[in-house]
């Protein structure tokens, strides 16, 4: 047997027929799932999972099994809790794990419901749901790194959680930013008066339809070609990098304002630095690696390996929920920056 | 699997640690970067007062020595005097808001602003007298909190590091 069939008799029902190709030879209605009902699997949460089959090729049943620390994680996390036995571990992490993706809206909220009160909205709205957004996408996107580094599956529904916050924190950000920004040119003014703007309104336009198709129904109708939908969000993420260089340029800030780290807080470098970690762990040669140190029990390489990465990335994502969480204070308390 | 690919697999191995040894390589050069970067924000922070104050002490020095000149002569030239002084002082303390001090020296930022705003307040009143006379009846007051701010900015300037200055400036 292959190490793809190994996996799936471990993980039968996120793979299901929505792996790669298996779609069309293994249609949704013949697949295990008749014989065992997906809602009752217990790894029903993982139907977004999209396994690199390129991870698997090249392995036969000979060596090493890799997954079996990961089977362990998942399923201890797949048992029901200790304290509360109504509820799986895996759904209690997840409801806390899902709840970041509010504090966004929640920082913004006070601006909405005083209708810009101060200029809160004018003056720090984009600080708020643009930061906001970026960290959600770049959560999203940091989900299917983490199942290369650690190997455990059971968080892999935070990936469509954050993904869909990111597109709808996006949509709200260009709702407000067309009533409230101060650009000139009317509502096409204030959502396509720059460049940057423009940037910033393609990947909304662009989130729409990864955002609609977000969904398990979305994704049994479009089949094979729900995956590439879902590749826009590439596009997405090279859209985000040149919507923050065409904001802060390649230079470090400069005058009077700010708290002596300028290049810490220059969000171009950011997200240059947590891209360069999670573009890493995606290259196949990459994952094999990974795979294979944790196949031979040696998975301290793979930590001593990508620490720096690890701490450039957490770094980098430090000064993205300082930035948040400043500039959301400043909205909460209708306090907004003087310029 | 077949023998081709077995002979494969530790090439693919060595390019993918090849990969991650590079760009933990340039993640590793920029986290060691950041550590002294970081270590030198205090002395960045003492950078932006000094870039702030250092124009509205120019500003300051020159309008201060030509009130003191025009205070005994000619009302109009030294209400506008008083009335640069208010833009220099009014000016600084904007610009000072800006400045995100650490913990230490925050607080005595904010006082510094606050005794700035009542000596600009005392300058606005003397811009309303309507005789040299009077003008000068404030100058006693003005003085008082000119000495609050200068006892405002010793402090702020320890806190930053910063040599202390005299003579009204920032």
């Amino acid at each position: 047997m292959s190490q793809r069939g190994t996996i799936r008799e471990q993980y039968p029902y996120p793979e299901g027929p929505y792996a790669g190709g298996h779609y069309q030879e293994a249609p949704y209605q013949e697949a295990p799932h008749a014989e065992a009902p997906y809602q009752e699997a217990p790894y029903a949460d993982y139907a977004d999972d999209d396994y690199d089959e390129a991870f698997y090729q090249g392995y036969d049943e000979q060596q090493p099994r890799p997954k079996a620390k990961r089977r362990s994680v998942d399923a201890w996390m797949a048992q029901q809790s200790t304290n509360l036995p109504r509820f799986k571990r895996r759904s209690i992490a997840l409801f806390f794990l899902r709840l970041p993706a509010f504090v966004p809206w929640f920082f913004i909220l006070r601006g909405w419901l005083s209708l810009n009160a101060k200029d809160v909205l004018t003056l720090s709205e984009a600080d708020v749901l643009g930061t906001g957004g970026e960290a959600t996408f770049l959560i999203a996107v940091s989900i299917t790194p983490l199942i290369t580094l650690i190997g455990a599956r059971w968080y892999a529904p935070l990936r469509r959680w954050y993904g869909i916050f990111f597109a709808l924190i996006g949509i709200s950000d260009a709702a407000t930013a067309s009533i409230t920004t101060s650009f000139s040119g009317g509502v096409f003014g204030r959502l396509a008066g720059h460049t940057f703007l423009v940037t910033g309104f393609l990947i909304v336009l662009i989130a729409i339809p990864v955002l609609l198709t977000a969904n398990t129904p979305a994704q049994r109708r479009l089949g094979t070609y729900w995956k590439k939908l879902q590749k826009f969000t590439y596009i997405i993420w090279g859209m985000i990098v040149l919507h923050l260089a065409l904001l802060d340029g390649f230079h470090p800030f400069d005058g009077p304002q700010g708290d002596g780290d300028p290049v810490f807080h220059q969000r171009f470098y950011q997200i240059l630095a947590i891209s360069l970690p999670l573009v890493i762990l995606r290259l196949p040669p990459v994952k094999r690696w990974v795979s294979d140190k944790r196949a031979a029990g040696q998975q301290w390489k793979v930590w001593c390996a990508v620490a720096p990465m690890a701490a450039l990335y957490l770094l980098a994502f430090a000064f993205i929920i300082n930035e948040e969480i400043f500039t959301g204070l400043q909205v909460m308390t209708l306090n907004p920056p003087a310029n | 699997m077949s023998a081709l690919s077995r002979a494969q697999a530790p090439q693919r191995n060595i390019t993918g640690f090849l990969l991650i040894a590079m760009g933990s390589a340039i993640a590793a050069v920029l986290v060691i970067l950041a550590v002294p970067y970081y270590a030198g924000s205090s002395a960045r922070i003492a950078s932006l007062y000094t870039n702030v104050a250092g124009p509205a002490d120019r500003s300051l020095a020159a309008e201060i020595q030509a009130y003191g000149v025009n205070r005994d002569r000619n009302l109009a030239a030294a209400k506008l005097d008083l009335s640069n002084e208010v833009k220099a002082e009014t000016s600084f303390d904007n610009q000072l808001g800006e400045i995100t001090f650490p913990p230490a020296a925050d607080p005595h930022a904010d006082q510094l602003t606050a005794d700035d705003a009542k000596r600009v307040k005392l300058i606005r009143l003397q811009l309303k007298a309507p005789s040299l006379r009077k003008l000068r009846a404030l100058d006693g007051q003005v003085r008082a909190a000119s000495a609050a701010v200068d006892a405002q900015v010793t402090i702020m300037r320890a806190d930053l590091g910063l040599p202390s200055v005299s003579g009204g400036l920032y």
